[in-house]
């Protein structure tokens, strides 16, 4: 059995800002607020935490 | 092939692997989705996810044809290692959900890695989180922060597992499912889920030796093994 999985390429900044302020505003939150509650490894909410795991890759 | 192809063509074999390893055992046709960025300033990367966001949908565990009872949440980002050899999971969260809201009181488990935790205060590298009702979490808390004191919830807690090395994989947390009854396993679900342990054990022991080469060395002689330690 096999699988042929989505491939999708992020090409400029704009379009990758754009992905993680949509995370962002979906959770109601910051980047700075997210930052914080990852810097105390303590999140308000599970939304908050899943959230931190799909934007910290991608933050410089 | 250009690195850029070949960061591409790795991101999309990792999300075909769990793709495969979901479809083989307790989703219908789900298709892992790869993310990767070509910016000048960004480490090579990628992630992993289900669906089109950066932020992962909930996947729909099969039970008996009928409505699931529990949600998987699978976000993984890899890089390339120091040497640029070898792949490395940076972070990843897998997470299962009694509802489809991703709610507080939904976490069934979520199973957290994050490659350098010394940035979030510390916490163990690999840790599950586990909700519940429990009314003494303040009474143990010995920090300063008062709010934290009362605010402390059974979920905030992160239980070490494993480490880096031996930390707990996505065919635990189906076998884990499967066994409590969670899920309706497909047909041969078992052959899946060893088929793919076999392989992460592999890779980990290559990575266990690579960072352990004498204490290798060292039971391959005692297993009658005729080692030579390279010239330098």
């Amino acid at each position: 059995m096999s699988c042929d999985s989505d491939l999708q390429v992020i090409d400029t900044e704009e379009e990758l800002a754009t992905m993680i302020q949509e995370a962002l505003d979906e959770a109601g939150t910051t980047l700075a607020e997210l930052r914080e509650q990852a810097r105390r490894g303590r999140f308000d909410s599970e939304d908050l935490r899943l959230t931190w795991f799909a934007v910290a890759p991608w933050i410089r | 092939m250009s690195d850029e192809n070949q960061l591409g063509r790795l991101a999309r074999s990792f999300a075909d692997d769990i793709s495969n390893l979901l479809n083989g055992t307790v989703t219908d046709g789900i298709r892992m989705s790869a993310k990767v960025a070509r910016l000048p300033d960004l480490d090579e990367r990628f992630a992993i996810s289900y669906g089109k966001k950066l932020k992962s949908d909930l996947i729909p565990v099969t039970f008996n044809k009928r409505r699931p009872v529990v949600f998987l949440y699978l976000q993984y980002s890899c890089v390339f290692d120091k040497e640029r050899k070898h792949l490395a999971v940076e972070k990843a969260t897998m997470s299962i959900y009694s509802s489809s809201t991703r709610s507080d009181e939904s976490l069934v488990v979520g199973s957290d890695f994050a490659r350098h935790p010394e940035a979030e205060k510390g916490y163990p590298a690999a840790h599950l989180h586990v909700a519940g009702e429990r009314t003494d979490i303040g009474d143990i808390y010995l920090g300063e922060d008062e709010n934290e004191r009362k605010s402390r919830k059974l979920r905030d807690l992160h239980f070490p597992v494993g480490g880096k090395r031996f930390r707990p994989t996505l065919e635990d947390l189906i076998e884990f499912m499967v066994t409590e009854r969670m899920a309706t396993p497909k047909r041969g679900w078992e052959d899946v889920v060893a088929a793919h342990r076999e392989r992460w054990i592999e890779i980990q022991t290559m990575t266990v030796v690579r960072d352990n080469p004498d204490a290798a060395a060292r039971q391959l002689k005692e297993m009658g093994w005729d080692i030579t330690p390279p010239a330098s």
